[in-house]
């Protein structure tokens, strides 16, 4: 399996599998380190998301879309859903992060972070992302 | 699991710009979700016919258009032949011109070589 194969398999869904992989490895993270999300500028998201929940949904999130995207094509019914699950998830997700930085400003008391622009295009690539899986998708062949 | 879900409930219900976020996404989803319902159903494969083995043109558009070509290649062929005789005309070799201009300079000086020997009268 080369570098080109996997570019071909997952052509303009390439995002996806960035944000994806994105999940997972803060799945990882939180699993290995519960309290850094409490330790970090992400503090907010802890009001409305405990650390639990969070590791688990990303962890879920992640491998649901992982699944799907792998299998590309081969599961036209349920495969554009799960994507399309997973995006609407990740895009909630982000927009918790993007409110939990800017939550901070206030209590820190310096400008906003520049993290905030990044969490909110992220959460736009989403939202995107869940358009492709289930508005683009052309009579069952994966967008 | 529901003790999870009822802080989740109690975290956006404490905290309104969370809550704005998370319902600003359910929003935007709904059309999306809407629209992946009311998708077409998916054609199975095989449903459609296999094309016929025959070239099957219509030969309304086909006649024309190979008189048009004809008409083309013949343009072309004849552009080409030109431009090939101005081509050979360039790669014509220098001495045939060098050739010239010696017989012309001969024919010159056998001129003043008469006159020259010619006896006044």
């Amino acid at each position: 399996m080369t570098l080109r194969y996997l570019f071909e398999h997952f052509q303009n869904r390439l995002s996806e599998l960035a944000t994806t992989l994105m999940m997972l490895a803060l799945a990882v993270h939180i699993a290995i380190w519960p309290s850094s999300i409490g330790a970090s500028a992400f503090r907010g998201i802890l009001e409305v998301l405990p650390e639990t929940l969070l590791g688990l949904g990303f962890a879920l999130a992640g491998w649901m879309r992982l699944a799907a995207l792998i299998a590309n094509g081969a599961w036209p019914q349920v495969g554009p859903w799960l994507r399309a699950a997973g995006a609407v998830s990740g895009a909630f997700i982000w927009l918790q992060m993007c409110v939990a930085l800017y939550q901070l400003v206030p209590t820190v008391g310096t400008p906003p972070s520049p993290g905030i622009p990044v969490y909110f295009v992220l959460t736009l690539l989403e939202l995107a992302s869940a358009y492709r899986a289930l508005v683009m998708v052309d009579n069952g062949k994966a967008a | 699991m529901e003790k999870l879900l009822d802080r989740l409930w109690d975290g956006l219900a404490g905290n309104p710009l969370s809550t704005v976020a998370a319902l600003i996404i359910f929003l935007l989803a709904l059309p999306l979700i809407r629209a992946g319902i009311y998708r077409p159903p998916a054609a199975p494969p095989g449903s459609t016919p296999p094309p016929s083995p025959g070239t099957d043109v219509d030969p309304r558009w086909l006649i024309p258009n190979l008189m048009q070509m004809q008409s083309d290649v013949a343009e072309l062929r004849r552009e080409i032949g030109e431009l090939s005789a101005r081509l050979e005309q360039l790669r014509r070799p220098f001495w045939t011109l060098n050739a010239k201009v010696d017989a012309i300079a001969k024919l010159l000086r056998r001129r003043a070589a008469r006159l020259a020997g010619r006896k006044p009268d």
